[in-house]
């Protein structure tokens, strides 16, 4: 999955957001090294939605008391289980890691 | 903010569905994005500017391609193996971008020559680009506007634009291809709100005109058929602007009055914001109905058509139709018709409001086109180079296994990288030049006002960076996909020294188009110089022209407005510090009338027209017009009084050409034995003096045959015509003080009602009417001086890596005992010998190209062999001076030294 998708996907899981929300949440979580540009956010958010992972919310779902028309998007459960997917890939993949480096580390 | 116009242009990139959805969203978080950025400084800012821009490129090319790669899938993310494909096509591209990056990284002066020197010519490209784009090929504003035609009236050598009022009629009247057909006149509106009056530029016109253009009113309605007609209700349409402006854009502005020249009118609609009418000014404020007064005797031609096509019928049918009426107005009126006429023609707006302006925008655009070539000659002797000394990196590559198609892949990777960098960078230099090129551009260019960095011009340099990029990466790529390792390693890692044909080549046509764009400057400063030097035939050293910005409130007739010019001379004329003081109908080298005449006593001895000005008894001795014959004109030559006339010398010339002409008698206005407007019968006027000629017209034409008038006898007449507005001219005695301050003191004193004069000295009058071939000197200079000095840059470069590759060859011949001034020359030659054969190509050009500025040259011969010759010596000196150094540098190899190991 694409760094970006998931930073995307995992901002999403929390709780609904609309898209500036978005790159201000993806910056904090990736303590400032993924700065979503506007094209790139708004094309994954529109890839991500006719992939099938994110929806958009319709009028009335729309959390209330937030002012403006922006589009706020929600996690699908498909979306949802590509995400635990890749969370589970990247566990397996760093407890790979982890034992290698570990394993090197007591040779030394 | 510039950065927001380009982020919209560039989104222009993204496909229509994305751009619809989350353009604004994604326009404010970038804005947002580039205020927080600016914030922690100027440079991170310019940064951000860019990278957000970038990601645009980036992302939606990337959309177009996923949108075109799953065709009808598009919704469902196309297949998966397509998916990876692209992917997989991405990856290498980023690899191969990220590859160049660190390269030019390794290399940073010859990434800066090259995007600097590609930049400058890109950039000079875009800044004319903008011009040509706004003046000569954008698309009139209106909608549908390709249905939209002008008529013109065929008068043998010329097209005119302007028609009598019956002709307008008789075409308007009588034809079935035009769903509507319109004419207008333009006039600077008086506008009073309150206290404060202003001009604002407005059309009077006649009923079809929204119909024509295709603009319905925002608000309220159009004029009605009942409204276009002499005297009838006062009326206005208003626009967008000034609804906003002066009515706050309330919906009750309908129906509300507004004051205009003194009059109260109704507003009766508002334009929508798009409206526009750049054959006059791009800004309209106000609309009035023309109520078209049609008298059959009226000649004048001051009323343009133009027409929109009923839907279903063709130029050429309208274009027949048009024509099919030229035989029967004829016969009905043949006192508009003169011999050679051709009759009703279609006509564009280029035809009729843009003309010779494009003419010396091509020829510029043109000449920015040869400084890219040259710019492009310099990069590609750049990487010629380049590649030269990296042979030994690409085919070891190449012997690794890098296919001929990565390596070739890699060179146009790095030569469109770099020509994309320039272009960004020669999009900011167009920016900065566009402001001085508008000062400087000639004040009848059309649609001047729409002149700017628009989506287009990005477009126009996106595409010419990519093309530049691509051209020069051919260049350089297909001889290093040739190498093989083999050969390199045969010549040594020194390479050869025998493989500089191809930038000998590039040398030689650098010189050449050099060649080409100098000699065209060459001409139109040789133009400039020598209109200026020009005697107009009046003086200029400390006169002022004095005009009013728009009609004084309470002088609405011809003869009110006459009044005021009298007591202004009298009066006025008499303050302190003012020496002199004359009214006109205009300025000299300002159009003005011309009339038909005879001459009393030669029947029908009509030969063509003759500038009319009406001007006070001491317009002569102001402007310093000498006196030849007879006297001039007095206070006594009064209204009512015995008509007299003043001719010029090339009047009395043409028409007495053995006689004196004084005592003569002439009828102006007369033709074929009718006057051609009432106000102008009467007994004929005699000539009592004769003056030396002026240039009335230009500096260009010589003096034309001129009638003068006193002012008092001319008032009413032509009222119409004139609009009644005469200008003045004045001297203001030394030690005075500012002549503006002055004139505005007498003229306050006069009336306090009088609004304040515009002061212009006579010498701008004089450097106004040359703005357009200023502009085009000064344009041509500065791309042929920027042209010049990339050729040198070539000529030095080339030089200098020459003698840095042959220094092992220069060492072995001063070992062997050559002297310094025979290894300079060797040296100095290999850069002189292409230039000289590209002077002598490039004079070929200039003359083979001679016709495309002749028309813009004056003075001097368009195959002038002086302005070659100077040309071709500067050339030379300029390729001797760049040659020294590397000449120089040659002379102090070390034999010893160069024949070391490296």
């Amino acid at each position: 999955m694409k760094p970006h998708w998931f930073y995307i996907l995992l901002s999403v899981s929390a709780s609904p957001r609309y898209g500036s929300a978005i790159q201000d949440d993806v910056r904090a979580l990736s303590d400032g090294k993924v700065r979503l540009w506007p094209a790139t956010l708004y094309g994954s958010l529109e890839e991500l939605t006719s992939t099938g992972w994110l929806e958009e919310m319709e009028g009335d779902e729309r959390p209330r008391g937030i002012a403006g028309r922006e589009r706020f998007y929600r996690l699908t459960p498909r979306g949802r289980d590509a995400l635990e997917e890749e969370v589970a890939r990247m566990e397996a993949l760093a407890d790979t890691a982890r034992a290698r480096l570990g394993g090197r580390r007591a040779r030394a | 903010m510039i950065w927001k116009r380009l982020y919209r242009s560039a989104l222009w990139l993204m496909p229509a569905g994305l751009r619809r959805k989350h353009g604004l969203a994604m326009e404010a978080l970038y804005t947002h994005e580039l205020q927080r950025a600016y914030r922690a400084g100027r440079l991170r800012g310019m940064a951000s500017g860019w990278l957000g821009i970038w990601d645009v490129v980036r992302r939606g090319l990337y959309e177009r391609w996923r949108a075109r790669g799953s065709g009808a899938l598009a919704s469902t993310g196309g297949t998966p193996e397509r998916q990876s494909q692209l992917e997989g096509m991405m990856d290498t591209l980023r690899q191969d971008v990220a590859q160049v990056f660190r390269s030019l990284v390794r290399a940073p002066r010859f990434a800066a020559a090259v995007v600097l020197t590609l930049a400058l010519g890109i950039g000079a490209n875009s800044a004319i680009f903008s011009v040509v784009d706004a003046v000569v090929l954008q698309r009139l504003p209106f909608p549908e506007a390709d249905r939209v035609v002008h008529l013109a009236w065929d008068r043998g050598g010329w097209r005119q634009g302007g028609m009598s009022p019956v002709k307008f009629e008789y075409w308007h009247d009588n034809t079935r291809s035009f769903r509507g057909m319109a004419t207008w006149h333009s006039f600077l509106a008086r506008l009073d709100v309150g206290d404060s009056v202003t001009g604002v530029p407005a059309l009077r016109v006649s009923r079809d005109f929204l119909r024509v253009v295709g603009y319905e009113p925002r608000l309220g309605r159009g004029f009605t058929d009942a409204e276009d007609v002499p005297d009838g209700p006062r009326v206005a349409l208003i626009s967008h602007r000034l609804w906003e402006d002066r009515f706050g854009g309330a919906r009750d502005a309908v129906g509300s009055t507004l004051r205009i020249d003194e009059e109260s009118y109704t507003v009766v609609g508002v334009l929508p914001d798009a409206f526009a009418f750049p054959q006059v000014s791009e800004r309209i404020d106000v609309i009035v109905p023309l109520g078209l007064r049609v008298d059959p005797k009226d000649e004048g031609a001051n009323y343009p058509i133009i027409a929109r096509l009923r839907d279903g019928v063709d130029r050429d049918a309208a274009a027949a139709d048009v024509a099919r009426l030229d035989a029967s107005f004829a016969e009905q009126y043949p006192n508009q018709v003169y011999d050679h006429d051709g009759g009703m023609k279609l006509a564009t707006f280029e035809e009729l409001y843009v003309g010779d302006v494009a003419t010396a925008l091509w020829v510029v655009m043109g000449a920015v086109g040869l400084v890219l070539l040259i710019a492009c000659a310099n990069v590609a002797n750049l990487f010629l180079a380049r590649a030269v000394s990296r042979r030994g990196e690409v085919a070891l590559r190449a012997a690794l296994g890098a296919s001929r198609g990565r390596v070739v892949r890699f060179v146009l990777t790095e030569s469109v990288v770099l020509a994309l960098l320039a272009g960004g960078v020669g999009l900011l230099l167009a920016r900065w030049g566009l402001g001085a090129l508008v000062a400087l551009s000639p004040a009848e260019l059309p649609r001047m006002e729409s002149i700017g960095v628009d989506w287009r011009v990005v477009l126009f340099t996106f595409l010419a960076a990519l093309a530049t990029g691509l051209l020069f990466g051919a260049a350089a790529a297909l001889p290093a996909a040739r190498t093989r390792l083999s050969d390199v390693l045969k010549e040594g890692a020194r390479g050869s020294s025998g493989r500089g044909r191809g930038r000998q080549v590039l040398l030689a046509g650098q010189a050449a188009l050099s060649m080409v764009l100098l000699v065209g400057a060459g001409l139109l400063v040789a133009t400039l110089l020598s209109l200026r030097s020009v005697d107009p035939g009046f003086e200029v050293e400390g006169l002022v022209a004095v005009r009013f910005p728009f009609k004084p409130a309470g002088y609405g007739t011809a003869h009110a407005m006459w009044e005021l010019e009298r007591r202004m001379v009298e009066e006025a004329g008499r303050a302190p510090g003012i020496a002199a003081l004359a009214g006109a109908s205009n300025l000299p080298l300002e159009r003005g009338l011309n009339l038909p005449m005879s001459i009393g006593g030669r029947p029908d001895d009509f030969e063509g027209a003759v500038e009319w000005r009406a001007v006070t008894p001491g317009y002569f001795s102001t402007l310093g017009i000498e006196l030849l014959a007879g006297r001039s004109f007095s206070e006594a030559d009064e209204e009512g009084g015995l008509p007299v006339v003043i001719v010029n010398e090339a009047f009395a010339r043409r028409y007495f050409p053995d006689g004196s002409p004084l005592g003569q008698r002439v009828d102006i206005g007369r033709y074929r034995g009718a006057f051609i407007d009432p106000s102008l019968e009467g007994p004929g006027a005699e000539i009592v003096g004769v003056v030396a000629d002026v240039r009335e017209v230009s500096l260009r034409v010589e003096p034309r045959r001129t009638v003068y008038q006193p002012a008092a006898q001319a008032a009413t007449m032509l009222a119409d015509a004139l609009g009644g507005m005469p200008v003045f001219i004045a001297r203001t005695a030394p030690g005075g003080g500012s002549a503006e301050r002055v004139l505005r003191d007498a003229l306050r004193s006069l009336d306090p009602g009088l609004p304040v004069p515009e002061v212009l000295p006579l010498s701008g009058v004089v450097s106004e009417s040359l703005t357009r071939e200023r502009f085009g000197a000064t344009l041509l200079s500065t791309f042929a001086g920027l042209a010049l000095v990339l050729t040198a840059f070539g000529i030095y470069g080339v030089l200098a890596y020459t003698v840095r590759r042959r220094r092992q060859e220069i060492g072995i011949r001063m070992a062997l005992g050559a002297g310094g001034p025979a290894v300079s020359r060797m040296v100095a030659l290999q850069g002189l010998v292409p230039v000289a054969v590209g002077l002598m190509v490039g004079a070929g050009g200039s003359l083979a190209l001679s016709r495309l500025v002749a028309s813009m040259v004056w003075g001097v011969s368009p195959t002038d062999p002086a302005t070659i010759s100077v040309v071709a010596a500067l050339l030379l000196a300029v390729a001797l001076a760049a040659s020294w150094l590397p000449a120089r540098e040659a002379v102090r190899t070390d034999p010893v030294r160069s024949l070391g190991p490296e």
